[in-house]
């Protein structure tokens, strides 16, 4: 009687634990062309799943990504995270036990105008940059109409440059008027430029990250505020 | 040569004090001349001829999402895109629309 009970016990706990089961949250990645959402994808991807799969090439040349990639079941664990930079590393990251399960969705850049000419400056010929910008619109398209499957936005801005556009300040809106949580994260905090403060004066209801995808520079911070705020 | 519309100083160059403003009062609008053409401002509304005032669409009327300006020129209305299912396109600037017909039909990604 004992063990039948055990093991009706263990079935109903493997049955709840089935249907039950926390589905993985899908966080978009998106911004601007040239903001880094490929190099941000790949170093998570390489931090938390495999340091030789990349989601996307990332070149200077823009829409590089023109399609929506999706890397799913991305495991996000602070406690196991290694630390790259140990000079920009958060001391509380240790104590944060946060655990995320996550799909990574890598978008393309979201732009209000493209010209195939501004390809040909890159050394495209003009067939091939039309083809490119043909692409480009759709990818834009593609990445706006994923929005209604996403149920976080990791939102990635050029620190560089001026965070006052068009393109940002449609897409805060209407992440605001869909209520999905969205987390800025200024990135090239590395390059000499870089000004994240005016992100942040720009934005100031939103959490913004500096960050640098490129070196790992303060990526602990990022982890730790998804994990908070995309739960 | 520059005249200030302002205090009706006149410079023979304009340099790049002048750019920041008149060096006389600070006014931001001068009128180039020519040299011993004495002209007010008000000539000048006479000399210039409107042929058509062009109408600006408002924005609530755009109705297409995307808008090809020409081969591999796109412009893209991001608030449509966001706001609408459907994808509308304008072809040309006479009125020639294009409705893409599976972004309205397909189903809700599972």
């Amino acid at each position: 009687m004992m063990i039948r009970k055990r093991m009706r016990d263990g079935f109903s706990r493997w049955i709840m634990a089935l249907f039950f089961r926390k589905k993985a949250v899908k966080i978009g990645i998106y911004g601007p062309p040239n903001a880094g959402k490929t190099t941000l994808a790949n170093r998570i991807i390489h931090t938390f799943v495999d340091e030789n799969e990349d989601v996307g090439v990332s070149t200077e040349v823009p829409h590089e990504t023109r399609r929506v990639v999706r890397r799913g079941e991305v495991q996000i664990d602070l406690t196991a995270i290694p630390l790259q930079n140990p000079t920009t590393s958060n001391p509380n990251a240790k104590r944060n036990k946060a655990k995320l399960k996550l799909d990574v969705v890598d978008t393309p850049g979201l732009a209000t105008k493209i010209d195939f000419r501004d390809f040909m400056a890159y050394g495209l010929e003009e067939e091939e940059a039309k083809r490119r910008a043909k692409e480009a619109t759709e990818g834009v398209i593609e990445a706006i109409k994923w929005l209604d499957d996403i149920d976080g936005v990791l939102l990635l801005m050029d620190s560089t440059e001026d965070p006052y556009t068009q393109t940002n300040v449609v897409i805060i809106g209407n992440m605001e008027a869909r209520r999905i949580p969205v987390i800025i994260a200024a990135n090239k905090m590395d390059l000499p430029d870089s000004a994240p403060q005016r992100i942040k004066n720009a934005f100031p209801q939103h959490h913004v990250i500096p960050i640098s995808a490129l070196k790992g520079d303060n990526m602990e911070l990022l982890y730790g505020e998804m994990a908070k705020t995309f739960k | 040569m520059h005249k200030c519309l302002k205090c009706g100083k006149k410079f023979g160059k304009m340099t790049e004090e002048m750019l920041r403003g008149c060096p006389e009062c600070g006014g931001n609008l001068f009128l180039y001349v020519k040299n011993g053409e004495a002209i007010k401002a008000e000539d000048i509304v006479e000399r210039v001829q409107v042929d058509e005032r062009v109408e600006l669409e408002p924005e609530e009327a755009q109705i297409e999402s995307l808008r090809i300006m020409s081969p591999g020129v796109y412009e893209l209305n991001l608030d449509a895109l966001l706001e609408k299912k459907e994808v509308v396109m304008r072809i040309k600037d006479d009125g020639t629309y294009a409705i893409h017909l599976p972004s309205l039909f397909k189903k809700k990604r599972g």
